[in-house]
This record gives C-alpha cells, sequence and structure tokens, in this order.
C-alpha cells in the first residue's frame, strides 16, 4: 500500500545470551532512521520495554533466534530427505528456502521461545539464518557465527548450506553437548578435541592474544572452543555430508573475538580463513525488513 | 526475497485505537464542516437567486402599475366622457322635453333639427298668425337670431321652417 511508505515502522530484534540484548530500529521506507541498543538483564525488563515500544507503535515487529540445539539446515525440503537424514518430521517446523534447502527446528522449543513472552514475536529464526543472509561466498565454504555463549556453523558445498551444527560454549552447556556427541557416538572426536586444546594452549600465538585481549579468560575459551568446533565439524562434514574440501573458514564475530584467530585457524586447520565482525541483532532485523 | 521465519507476522493496525478515533472525530468534524459549508453555499446561491426573481418581479410589477396606471387614466378620461355624454344627453333630452312643450297645440311637429347652436324645426300650421302668437315669441325669446319660411299647403295650412341660432362661446368670445 502507498501509505505504508509514510508509516514509520519499529524493528526489534533480540537474543538472550548471558543477558538479553536488544536492538530497537526505526525504519521508514526501508531506510533506518533511528536505532537504539539496549541491555537487559531479566526478562521482565525487557517485556516491559518491549510492550512499552508496542503500545507506542503498532508497527512494531519483534524478532529473536533460536538458540536451541535441535535446530539445523538439510539440502532439500523434502519430507524423505528429512527421513533419510533420522529427523522426526512430525516433531519439526521447517522453513524452505528457493525451494533448495530448508532451515527447521523442533516444534516443542518453537512453541516454547513463543509462549516464553507477554507480547507476541513476528519473526522466529533458526540461529542458521543470519548466517545463509550475510553468506555472500557459497562455493565450499565454512561460516561460523560466534557469540558470547555460542557458537554455530554452516558449511557450504555448491552454493547450498548442507551441514550445520550449534554448541554453547559455558561449561554446562558443553557438558551437554558433550552428552549429545556420545549420543551420536563421536566420542572419538571428542578425545581429539581435548589433545587438541593441549597442543593449543603451548602456541606462543595464542599467548600473544591473551596478553592482547583485555577480557583473557573469556575470549580464549571462546577462540579454543571455535578451533575444537571447527576441527570436529570439518571431521564430520567429510565423513558424512561432502568429499569436497572446504576452501575457506568465515568466522562472523559477535563476541569481540580477536581477528589474529584466523591466524591460529589457518595454522591449525590449513584452510584460508577470514574475520568479519558483524552485528546479529541488525542482521536480522534487516531480514525482517527485507521479509514485509 | 527469501523468508527465513518461521512465523509469519500478523498483520498490524497502521495506527494505534486512539489515533483512528481522533482520525474519525477530526474526519468526521471535517466532512460536517464541508457539509455547512456547502449548505451555506447553496442557501446563498439559493437566496441570490430569489433575490433576483424578487428583483425581476418588482420590475414586472413596476411595469403592470405603469400599464394599470395608464389603463386607470384611460378609465377615468372615458369616465369623465361618459359623465359629459349623460349630462349632454339630459340636456338634449331636457332641451328636447322644453321644445316639444313650446310646440302648442294646433301646429303640428314634423322635425327638428337640434344643433350644437341651432334649431331647425319643421312642421304645419294652420296659419302663420297662430305661428306668429303662440310658436314665435317663446323662440324668440330663447334664441338671438330666428328665421322662419312659410310655404302654403293645397288645403290653405302652411308648411313651415323656424331656424333659430344663438351665438357660441368662442363668437362671444371673438365679439
Amino acid at each position: 500500500m502507498w501509505l505504508e511508505k509514510f508509516i514509520k515502522r519499529n524493528f526489534i530484534s533480540f537474543y538472550k545470551e548471558e543477558n538479553y540484548n536488544l536492538l530497537l530500529e526505526t525504519v521508514k521506507n526501508k531506510n533506518i532512521i533511528n536505532s537504539q541498543k539496549k541491555e537487559f538483564e531479566n526478562k521482565k525488563e525487557l517485556e516491559k520495554f518491549v510492550i512499552e515500544k508496542i503500545n507506542e507503535n503498532p508497527q512494531t515487529y519483534t524478532s529473536t533466534v533460536l538458540l536451541t540445539l535441535n535446530q539445523g539446515v538439510i539440502n532439500s525440503c523434502q519430507k524423505k530427505d528429512y527421513l533419510k537424514r533420522d529427523i522426526d518430521y512430525n516433531n519439526i517446523q521447517f522453513i524452505c528456502i528457493n525451494n533448495q534447502y530448508s532451515f527447521y527446528t523442533s516444534i516443542y522449543d518453537l512453541n516454547k521461545t513463543k509462549k516464553e513472552y507477554k507480547f507476541e514475536l513476528d519473526f522466529i529464526y533458526s540461529i542458521f539464518a543470519p548466517i545463509d543472509f550475510l553468506a555472500k561466498e557459497r562455493k565450499n565454504r565454512f561460516y561460523v557465527l560466534v557469540l558470547k555463549e555460542y557458537l554455530a556453523i554452516l558449511g557450504y558445498e555448491d552454493f547450498i548450506p548442507i551441514f550445520s551444527d550449534i554448541i554453547t560454549i559455558n561449561e554446562k552447556e558443553e557438558e551437554e553437548e558433550e552428552e549429545h556427541i556420545e549420543d551420536i557416538e563421536e566420542i572419538d572426536i571428542l578425545d581429539d578435541l581435548t589433545e587438541n586444546i593441549e597442543d593449543i594452549e603451548d602456541l606462543d600465538d595464542i599467548e600473544e592474544l591473551e596478553e592482547e585481549n583485555t577480557t583473557q579468560s573469556s575470549s580464549t575459551n571462546i577462540e579454543v572452543s571455535l578451533l575444537n568446533f571447527v576441527q570436529a565439524s570439518l571431521k564430520e562434514y567429510y565423513e558424512n555430508y561432502s568429499e569436497d574440501f572446504i576452501e575457506k573458514i568465515i568466522i562472523l564475530d559477535t563476541a569481540e573475538i580477536s581477528p589474529s584467530i584466523t591466524r591460529l585457524l589457518e595454522d591449525e586447520i590449513l584452510i584460508p580463513a577470514e574475520y568479519k565482525k558483524i552485528d546479529l541483532l541488525e542482521t536480522i532485523n534487516r531480514m525482517s525488513v527485507e521479509s514485509l | 526475497m527469501r523468508v527465513y521465519s518461521f512465523v509469519k507476522p500478523k498483520k498490524k493496525p497502521l495506527l494505534k485505537e486512539d489515533t483512528k478515533l481522533w482520525l474519525i472525530f477530526i474526519t468526521i468534524s471535517f466532512i460536517l464542516y464541508i457539509s455547512f459549508g456547502l449548505f451555506l453555499e447553496i442557501k446563498s446561491y439559493l437566496f441570490k437567486k430569489e433575490t433576483k426573481e424578487l428583483y425581476n418581479q418588482t420590475l414586472t410589477l413596476k411595469h403592470k402599475i405603469i400599464e394599470l396606471n395608464k389603463q386607470k387614466e384611460f378609465i377615468y378620461t372615458q369616465k369623465a366622457l361618459y359623465e359629459d355624454i349623460m349630462i349632454k344627453n339630459q340636456l338634449v333630452k331636457q332641451q328636447i322635453q322644453n321644445l316639444l312643450d313650446l310646440i302648442p297645440d294646433p301646429i303640428t311637429l314634423e322635425k327638428f333639427y337640434i344643433d350644437h347652436n341651432k334649431l331647425i324645426i319643421y312642421g304645419i300650421t294652420p296659419t302663420k298668425d297662430v305661428y306668429n302668437l303662440l310658436m314665435l315669441p317663446p323662440l324668440e325669446s330663447i334664441f338671438e337670431q330666428t328665421i322662419t319660411y312659410f310655404y302654403e299647403l293645397p288645403n290653405g295650412w302652411y308648411k313651415f321652417k323656424s331656424e333659430n341660432f344663438i351665438k357660441s362661446e368662442d363668437e362671444n368670445q371673438t365679439e
């Protein structure tokens, strides 16, 4: 409708890590005219702020990403392909992209997220969706999205994402992840990871990084987890998904890790790496704006 | 355009409920203002039209009054003329009555002619003396000039023609 060009819309994107991170952007005719970043310690404050904004402007769209482990991507939109990968088709919801590939998540997680807040969520994305939205190079690439508490990886074979994985970084979640790995009988990968961590601790590069970084322990923890995660993912990718070599790893950073992580990756995995700093909330809002 | 969201956003109203109410009130007020303006405009137009019609009617009535005045004048003139004629007729009637009273019994009146200032009488008299004695004196007392012509009939009676004149007012003035 022509009138929509003159209407101001609010796009609120948020996700929860340690705190609730929120970005409010006011958009008019697809141009951002105002933006505001907020961080809330608890859900009540977040809900109060969002409801206030919805009451101020009924044209307010809320978006979030799922940070659950039961989600992923497959290179098909067909039921039979889901069944082939032992995914319970009846308990998932998926969104098909270009009739080529699809992102899926558990219906339980989706409904839980829908009911979690006092306001209605207009867009709920898979954590892999922003990666796919940002992915320009799509030929044998690995994209790794780095959050403070999560790492998500999306692997492209021939312009189509065929592999995905998500892990939590903190110890508690790691334990769960380990249990998850045990479930799929990949204990040997875990052993490799442990060995790799020991190797990395001896490296001079890592020591230099530690000195430079102000948030030393957490940053290092992320970087170590990242390296292990990429190695494990590559192993699984070559074993179960594709025989083509990954030509480049692109790090999409939201957690302010050191850009020198690329050197570490190149030295350890021998694959060229690229570092890109991104704003996940901005990306989510852009996706929502584009969807309307 | 790629849509990534697992859920679709519901259609959202463009305006807040109270803004909608305000807009409805403003729209209604605006419509009322326009309607009232239009009403005044139409009323004004009708008044102007009525004024013009009334002005035209006034002009027509003025013309009619002039016409009626003319007719009135004409009627008054006709009335005066009628009254004049009536009076004259009364006078003539009186004069004829007087004339007939003048005719003595022995004399027979055959015809008479009355004009503005003259009276011509034709009749038969047994003798000239009867005429001169009974009829001439009253005529001479009335008229200023009296001329009588006699014509003898075979039976010895006389036909006569008496021309009697009075001076008109115009003639009096010239004298």
